[in-house]
């Protein structure tokens, strides 16, 4: 291979590498916070936070406070507080 | 009282029968859930076929009359034009389907598409650049080819721009549709230029035409990295696809169900 067109050559199959496996990272990176803001267990990808005996039941009792708007995690209520105004009480 | 929640839809890593039924995608929670089964495998195969590919192209393929060892650069080249076409064809299939129907998939298909179809739009135009350069000498040429991928290029980075400018997301789904169909006659006017002009696109064609005897070879690696590479975009578009599902469906309560599920 001359060295002219050697530089082409490999220039070529290094962006033919590249470009995808750059593509490849970022959309892991972009499923991996959207999971993380939508607070997805760790078995769709998202870190979740240690179960402890208050989000146990707070998860027991269900949350109502309907699906975030803005893609933030929502703070679960702990079991007994007082629900916001509009919202049945579980059970 | 609360509603009792409900059973995932799709669980373990496959489930085959319901996928060859094709089922799974006709709502945007089933494909979220079916396109988690197919990533890995299309990312396999794409690993795969691109190291068969790449490295016959790269390494035991003969030089060729007129480009010397630059006619390497085509086993990169050819594969990313002709994935970028395949692209653009699901693109403007997914377009007419949303504006014909009330599809939820068909937006978040295009959308997907997107920026992947870009991807490779642009790695056709960067390596016809570099396969211009040491065989004519020249970055650029004004011939129906390298015009067919800019206008590819163009069309997809205007779906991308389009989807990041108008906030309103139906308006947006119509023009991004509106574009791909005005895409689809710029880019078939360029290529059948290449047929109906051959006097234009004559020598890049006789460029093009590779080194004597090593068609057998030639059509292998080059089958190799274009399968690859479009499993590897089938793969992307999906994962970019899920993405786009949960930026879209956040308010569903499907995927409340699996927040609470941990």
């Amino acid at each position: 291979m001359s060295n002219d067109a050697s530089v082409y050559v490999w220039g070529c199959y290094a962006i033919g590498v590249a470009l995808p496996a750059i593509e490849l990272a970022l959309l892991c990176v972009r499923a991996r916070l959207i999971r993380q803001h939508l607070g997805w267990g760790r078995r769709y990808g998202g870190a979740a936070p240690p179960r402890t005996a208050g989000t146990a039941a707070a998860g027991a009792h269900g949350d109502d406070n309907g699906p975030s708007a803005d893609l933030q995690p929502r703070p679960r209520p702990a079991a007994g507080a007082r629900q916001p105004p509009g919202q049945a009480e579980p059970g | 009282m609360h509603a009792p929640r409900h059973p995932l839809p799709l669980r373990g890593p496959l489930q085959p029968r319901a996928l060859r039924r094709g089922q799974h995608w006709r709502s945007p929670q089933d494909a979220y859930f079916a396109a988690r089964a197919w990533v890995p495998w299309l990312l396999a195969g794409a690993v795969l076929l691109g190291a068969i590919g790449l490295g016959g192209g790269l390494l035991h393929a003969q030089q060729a009359v007129h480009a010397g060892s630059a006619y390497r650069i085509i086993y990169v080249h050819v594969p990313a034009t002709w994935v970028a076409l395949f692209l653009f064809a699901l693109f403007a299939g997914w377009s007419v389907i949303g504006l014909l129907s009330s599809s939820r998939l068909a937006p978040l298909m295009t959308e997907a598409l997107a920026p992947t179809g870009a991807l490779f739009a642009l790695l056709a135009l960067w390596t016809g650049s570099l396969w211009g350069k040491p065989v004519s000498g020249l970055w650029w040429e004004w011939d129906a080819r390298r015009i067919a991928d800019l206008a590819l290029l163009s069309a997809f980075v205007a779906a991308v721009i389009v989807r990041e400018v108008v906030d309103d997301t139906r308006h947006a789904d119509h023009l991004t549709a509106v574009l791909a169909l005005v895409g689809t006659m710029v880019v078939a006017a360029a290529l059948s230029s290449v047929a109906l002009l051959p006097q234009v696109n004559g020598r890049h064609n006789a460029q093009f035409a590779g080194p004597a005897g090593g068609g057998t070879r030639l059509m292998t690696a080059l089958a190799a990295t274009t399968v690859s590479f479009a499993l590897y975009a089938s793969a992307a578009a999906l994962m970019r696809l899920r993405c786009v599902i949960l930026e879209r469906e956040r308010a569903a309560e499907w995927v409340d169900t699996q927040r609470v599920r941990r």
